[in-house]
């Protein structure tokens, strides 16, 4: 499918985000109320958005390392409760959010992809870490070299494996990206068949 | 421990304190029920495989080398004087087995090996030691080394559409064509 690539500049976000809680709005904030303004988005859209990133729902989807970090964050000391994420779904077809966790071989591309396929729209996909983002150091004849491939990512968080913090962090910045109206992965580049 | 009766024994060397008994493939079977029941050997651990290919070759430059380092300009001919000795075929396919007593401090070990080349078949031993399935299973699946009287001889770790034989030496590294990629 081709679909023309937009940069999230050409959403309108230009600064990375600043985490000073006692700022007031940060400078992410102010550009995304700008954004709004000129692209005059309806308050129904702005609702749906708001209303999505607070009951992101992620898919129970261990495959690695990294999967032992993605189970410590739903624990106390991360407590991804705060953000509405805490059911983890054993079901695709209840869940909005694929967190891809470690190195995909390829005897476990197709289902990743089924699972993939199955989850219902909108849905969102985070490369964590760095095997599920390039291959990592499986650079071999098993292992998938990047999930990106097989299916469209939306963040990709660095780390081998990243901490639970990152981990977060690109939650938090997954929300923001939709927040701010920038459309799923899918349908920005597409998927491949 | 005497191992001359093994049938079909070609060479039994000890190094390190292990012994290797190099068995004739067409009376392997023959060998592994000898080394079962005559000499106890009731554990096979494990089925292993080896890609010999290039070996003893002239070698590429600087591929030996000593502690000084490696010589990268002419082929092989600093530190080592010697290629090391031709085996005997491409593959050698390896049985280590143990034999467990209850109550014994120790368990004694021996390797059998077998030399085969590309395409020649190795008679299965599952009928010896049942757990050489899966062990048969995998070094067909790495290295396309066939079994015959092998129940079931079909990929274990790879994908059963897969193409070649992962561990060969011959085996292309990267490349691997990536379903739903729109690559394949």
């Amino acid at each position: 499918m081709a679909v023309a690539r937009k940069r999230l500049a050409d959403y309108g976000l230009r600064s990375e985000r600043l985490l000073w809680p006692a700022k007031g709005p940060g400078v992410f904030e102010r550009e995304v109320e700008q954004l709004e303004e000129r692209l005059m988005l309806t308050t129904l859209e702005r609702a749906i958005a708001w209303a999505q990133t607070k009951s992101m729902w992620p898919d129970t989807f261990g495959l690695a390392c990294c999967a032992i970090e993605m189970m410590s964050i739903v624990s106390s000391r991360y407590d991804i409760a705060r953000f509405g994420m805490e059911a983890f779904r054993a079901s695709p077809r209840q869940a909005d959010l694929l967190i891809v966790s470690g190195r995909v071989v390829h005897k476990m591309a197709a289902p990743l992809r089924q699972i993939y396929d199955q989850m219902l729209e909108p849905k969102w996909v985070i490369a964590m870490g760095a095997c599920a983002s390039s291959g990592g150091m499986f650079n071999n004849y098993t292992t998938l070299q990047g999930v990106d491939k097989i299916v469209p990512v939306d963040i990709h968080v660095p780390g081998c494996p990243p901490r639970p913090e990152a981990l977060m962090e690109g939650i938090v910045r997954l929300h923001e990206k939709v927040q701010a109206g920038v459309p799923p992965a899918y349908e920005i580049r597409g998927v491949a068949e | 421990m005497s191992y001359a009766g093994v049938p079909g024994l070609v060479e039994s060397r000890e190094a390190h304190g292990e012994t290797t008994l190099v068995v004739d493939p067409a009376r392997l079977v023959e060998a592994a029920e000898h080394l079962r029941d005559e000499l106890g050997f009731n554990f096979l651990s494990d089925v292993s495989s080896v890609d010999y290919l290039g070996w003893s070759d002239e070698p590429v430059a600087g591929s030996w080398g000593d502690s000084s380092g490696r010589d990268l300009n002419s082929p092989g001919s600093w530190g080592l004087a010697r290629r090391p000795a031709p085996k005997p075929k491409r593959f050698a396919v390896n049985y280590h087995l143990l034999r467990l007593v209850s109550g014994a401090r120790e368990a004694p070990r021996v390797r059998m090996q077998v030399w085969v080349d590309d395409a020649e078949l190795v008679p299965s031993v599952v009928g010896v030691w049942p757990t050489a399935d899966w062990h048969e299973r995998e070094v067909f699946d790495m290295m396309g080394i066939r079994f015959s009287g092998h129940p079931n001889l079909v990929r274990i770790l790879m994908d059963d559409d897969w193409e070649g034989h992962p561990l060969r030496k011959d085996y292309p590294i990267g490349g691997e064509p990536v379903r739903f990629s729109g690559e394949e």
